[in-house]
């Protein structure tokens, strides 16, 4: 694992070279997801990309702008900077691999910046895990558990009454942030980055069956891969959490091997 | 501001990121640990911002992820978690003063992280501040009047309180499976004599303490003078300092408590270390 900085202001990522018997020429740019999320699924995607480099793929995972260890305040972050970030990570995949063939894996609001980055390079395949389809709803559930935190005894002595402000579940999200979350709509996208889309989720997929249709109906190779291990995102008490990914890291694995050598 | 990772200790197998102002100084370079599992950035990237607030204060800071947890892989050969931490925060003193000349540190964390700060100046002589958020705490009379004295005053909510602890007593407890996270989630409050003579040590090597605490620890701490009342016989003067945030919840969640937080810890640095 060698950590790299890219762009300006910089972008901090950490590059996990392939280490198998068999590397393959491919990589894979994990767009991890954002805010509390982020930091549930740290553990989790370090340990997903210590086996993709096992499998012989060079992973690059990293972190927005105002996210993570990347420079910016979080106050200051944009969803137009980042969908540019994961333009300008694939870019430096490329370029410390030495390699063209190129994976995406996006991760809850990850998985909408993946399907939505600009200046992104030809996409193989992307692969999309618990993705958030309808940004204004992913927002309107996390005012709704920022709400039921306040008076919720076991984080707060007394029932707390905020200041008006942007905070939501920790993090800023001010009126522009939150305009381009909202903005964000995948069952409407229609520009892919890719012809082939994954996506993968845990326990009950009803609600991303539809999408996945419709995705093929226009023309897109869209395949649905269920894995038993449900990530409760909405779960309140689990901000502040590590989320272990359980089968759902090898149903990643199999979507990326899937088809390839 | 500059800021860079670095892989360090035994091996290259600590991560962390060093946060330093543009140009360096002679005070003590800061360490953040980890907040129980959360990676360095800790929770709500609070140590992001505080270690670029530091830098602009004139302080460089070391956020770093202890042995297995984050990034750093874990120490072989050391399965006594006291003592790989101990280890990881010397490998950590040792690149800084290899890398960068430094030669005194304050240390800090919450919860868990506090009890590895505390831990880290025992061993090591360089560390020469705390920053302990929701560390340890000890009952005292006033705490318990304090705790249950508004139960006592209301016959009904004092029945219903003995009842609650009654039940407890009697209900089957569920059968403990310990992980290396329980372990690290889960730390005691060490003895409070051995913390007393540690304590009486770290007055006698002049270290300054910042012990800050949240509504949420309400079960352990609830005054501001609740550790001088812990250990009378230890002569901390103004070396110690105790800042109480009722309203304030273990992770400092939202925004307001958390500048309340920073505004805390970053006027503590300057005072003693500016």
């Amino acid at each position: 694992m060698e950590a790299t900085q890219f762009g300006e202001p910089p972008l901090f990522g950490l590059y996990h070279p392939a280490t198998g018997d068999r590397p393959r020429g491919r990589g894979v740019l994990i767009c991890p997801p954002i805010a509390h999320e982020h930091i549930r699924a740290h553990r989790a995607l370090r340990f997903l990309s210590v086996q993709l480099a096992r499998e012989g793929f060079d992973v690059l995972r990293f972190d927005y702008f105002g996210v993570g260890d990347s420079a910016g305040d979080s106050e200051e972050a944009q969803v137009a900077h980042w969908q540019a970030d994961v333009g300008a990570a694939a870019k430096e995949l490329r370029a410390l691999a030495g390699i063209e063939s190129l994976a995406v894996l996006g991760v809850r609001f990850g998985a909408t910046l993946a399907a939505t980055a600009t200046g992104l390079p030809a996409v193989e395949h992307l692969v999309l895990w618990d993705p958030v389809l309808d940004g204004q709803q992913y927002l309107l559930r996390m005012e709704e558990m920022h709400r039921a935190m306040l008076v919720d005894s076991r984080s707060f002595q007394h029932p707390r009454q905020e200041r008006p402000g942007p905070g939501l579940l920790g993090f800023p999200f001010g009126p522009s942030l939150r305009a381009g979350i909202s903005a964000c709509d995948l069952r409407g996208l229609h520009r892919w980055p890719s012809g082939r889309v994954t996506v993968v989720k845990g326990g009950d997929a009803s609600k991303v069956e539809p999408f996945v249709k419709e995705l093929r109906q226009r023309g897109i190779s869209a395949t649905l891969r269920q894995a038993s291990t449900a990530v409760d995102w909405e779960d309140r008490d689990a901000v502040g959490r590590s989320l272990t990914a359980g089968d759902v890291q090898g149903a990643i694995l199999a979507s990326l091997l899937e088809g390839r050598s | 501001m500059k800021e860079r990772a670095y892989a360090f200790g035994e091996g290259g197998g600590l991560f962390g990121i060093l946060t330093e102002p543009e140009e360096a100084s002679q005070r003590p370079f800061v360490i953040l640990l980890n907040a129980g599992l959360v990676h360095r950035v800790g929770p709500f990237r609070v140590s992001v911002d505080l270690a670029r607030r530091l830098a602009a204060l004139g302080f460089s800071t070391l956020r770093m992820d202890l042995s297995g947890l984050g990034d750093s892989t874990p120490r072989p050969g050391e399965p006594d978690l006291h003592r790989r931490v101990v280890a990881d925060l010397r490998d950590a003193m040792d690149f800084l003063a290899q890398r960068r000349g430094a030669r005194r540190f304050v240390v800090g964390g919450i919860c868990a992280g506090a009890i590895n700060a505390h831990r880290a100046a025992v061993a090591d002589p360089r560390v020469a501040g705390l920053i302990m958020l929701d560390g340890y705490a000890y009952p005292t009379p006033q705490f318990l009047l304090r705790r249950y004295g508004p139960r006592l005053a209301n016959p009904a909510a004092a029945l219903r309180f003995v009842g609650r602890q009654l039940s407890n007593l009697v209900a089957p407890q569920p059968a403990a499976t310990p992980s290396e996270d329980d372990e690290i989630l889960s730390q005691d409050f060490p003895p409070k004599d051995r913390i007393a003579a540690e304590l009486r040590q770290f007055v006698e090597r002049n270290l300054a303490l910042l012990f800050i605490y949240s509504g949420n620890w309400y079960l352990y701490f609830n005054y501001r003078e609740q550790i001088r009342d812990n250990f009378p016989d230890v002569p901390f003067g103004d070396r110690l300092t105790v800042e109480h945030f009722p309203e304030a919840d273990h992770t400092y969640t939202l925004l307001e408590d958390r500048e309340r937080l920073f505004a805390a810890v970053l006027g503590w640095m300057r005072e003693k270390f500016g």
